[in-house]
């Protein structure tokens, strides 16, 4: 046989094994999408990973969650998914995202949510009454003593604490009484269809909220020099705090309807090192 | 040259602006079909990357844009090209299906089983190249809208998002089936062309495969040349 004809046949080997070797790749992917189309299970028509309201095991959740946080173009609500809020009893009711009448406001709302106890915003104003405001591990209730990782995602939340005979209360926790008789209204209300003008539950509804005020803290009760919250003394770096208290919040709310804040997490001043 | 040492002739099948659209695509959607189903590979897939995966994944999503982004130039350069210019008239118009395509396929396929002995006489454009053309077309549609919705997804409603994303994953899906069995098939797989069809390369076809496959098409082109030869030399 001659050189030439050997060459050949060499190189229509080669040919053929690259072109098999393809095929069966193709062929491989095109049966794992005929799988994960028709046969894996429940689809998810995000596209982005996450069925949780399809799938329900703590198992498959976990998985998703991972797979959401790593897939999602912006990559947020790592503090809803982490579960800093949910021990709230707040929360059990109204949800992680418990803002939702206002279009233009909510999604600010919904975020502080996050990193600060309901009560800072609804909590009900009295007279002469001396509050502050600690960002504390909302289980152990130890201070933070520094404000580490990303914006708003520090492993506690801002508490107001109410100062009585020289000792700091909590307000976001019920006496044992108030926590007893809301849980068990929780509990019970699962149970029975929630009529809002039956008396037993309105009453119900007003004792829970009975500290709590309808008229909410606006943007710039606290985004403003001497507000609510001290920012420096909630261990903002200053030049955070004095950004934090020049935002306008308010005014940019109600004079515009299409705003943006491109300062709001720079890193060079949420954490300038 | 043939196999008897005679010259075969060579017919223009893709014009080279053609040829860059079409190369365009490829890359596109491969980009696109990769970086697409990335979302639906399961935890042990994304474990190989270790702690790179936030990086990989992010990256996925810059990709996967801009492919989208490229592959929506294409297609609107397209729509322009089949509407101004004369090659992309004379395309547009040969794609356009006919009765006879539907008897093509019939007898096509008998032909395949060994009902019929010879293969249809078809045209420039056979059946199954104008249903992957114009399924383009749709399944184009679908995913740019769709696609652009969920880059815009703060502007829609959570339902509008759920069909948009139901849509999306189910054209890419459609389509990337019929990529990988129809047209890889076709162009690499088919023993006519096996291991490629040259065409998206250089653009020329060889009158065995014109012969083969595109019969009409290829007597109405040698009639022109035998025309333009006898008036050559009436002429002359």
């Amino acid at each position: 046989m001659a050189n030439g004809d050997i060459r050949l046949i060499v190189k229509r080997l080669a040919v053929d094994v690259l072109m098999t070797v393809i095929f069966l790749a193709l062929a491989a992917f095109a049966v794992w999408l005929m799988y994960i189309y028709f046969l894996r299970g429940p689809i998810d028509i995000e596209t982005r990973g996450f069925v949780s309201r399809t799938v329900h095991t703590d198992d498959i959740q976990s998985v998703q969650t991972e797979k959401y946080k790593i897939s999602h173009f912006h990559n947020m609500d790592d503090v809803v998914l982490a579960g800093i809020q949910s021990k709230s009893l707040c929360v059990k009711c109204h949800g992680d995202y418990p803002h939702e009448e206002e279009k233009k406001t909510r999604a600010f709302f919904n975020a502080h949510s996050w990193f600060m106890a309901c009560e800072v915003c609804h909590m009900k104003p009295e007279k002469n009454e001396q509050v502050n405001y600690r960002w504390l591990e909302p289980d152990t209730g130890k201070e933070l003593t520094s404000l580490n990782g990303y914006a708003g995602v520090y492993g506690g939340l801002i508490i107001p604490l109410k100062v009585v005979s020289g000792i700091e209360q909590r307000l976001d926790i019920l006496s044992d009484k108030d926590q007893a008789f809301t849980e068990e209204f929780i509990s019970q209300s699962k149970n029975v269809k929630a009529d809002q003008n039956f008396i037993p539950v309105k009453s119900s509804q007003e004792r829970i909220h009975k500290s709590l005020s309808k008229k909410a803290a606006f943007c710039d009760d606290c985004h403003t020099r001497n507000g609510l919250l001290n920012f420096n003394q909630l261990l903002y770096l200053p030049k955070r705090a004095s950004h934090l208290e020049s935002l306008h919040m308010a005014s940019m709310v109600t004079k515009y309807e299409k705003f943006h804040m491109p300062k709001l997490f720079d890193k060079k001043i949420v954490h300038p090192d | 040259m043939s196999h008897s040492g005679k010259t075969k002739k060579q017919f223009v099948r893709l014009t080279k602006s053609q040829r860059i659209q079409h190369i365009i695509l490829v890359i596109s959607t491969t980009l696109l079909i990769i970086t697409g189903f990335m979302l639906q590979a399961d935890r042990w897939f994304i474990s190989i990357f270790g702690s790179a995966s936030e990086t990989i994944f992010w990256l996925r999503g810059i990709i996967h844009r801009i492919a989208g982004v490229s592959v929506t130039i294409v297609c609107v350069y397209h729509l322009i090209y089949v509407t101004v210019t004369k090659d992309g008239r004379s395309w547009v118009i040969d794609m356009v299906p006919k009765p006879k395509d539907v008897v093509d396929a019939v007898q096509n396929m008998m032909y395949m089983v060994g009902f019929k002995k010879e293969r249809p006489r078809m045209d420039r454009f056979i059946y199954i190249e104008k249903l992957e053309y114009w399924s383009v077309y749709f399944g184009m549609f679908i995913v740019i809208i769709t696609g652009s919705m969920m880059w815009s997804e703060y502007l829609w409603p959570k339902f509008y998002m759920d069909v948009a994303g139901a849509f999306h994953l189910g054209e890419a899906t459609l389509a990337a089936l019929a990529i990988i069995i129809g047209h890889i098939f076709s162009v690499h797989y088919n023993p006519h062309v096996y291991p490629m069809n040259r065409a998206f390369l250089d653009g020329m076809i060889d009158e065995d495969l014109m012969k083969e496959e595109h019969q009409l098409w290829y007597e109405r082109e040698m009639k022109k040349i035998e025309d333009s030869q006898a008036g050559v030399d009436r002429n002359g």
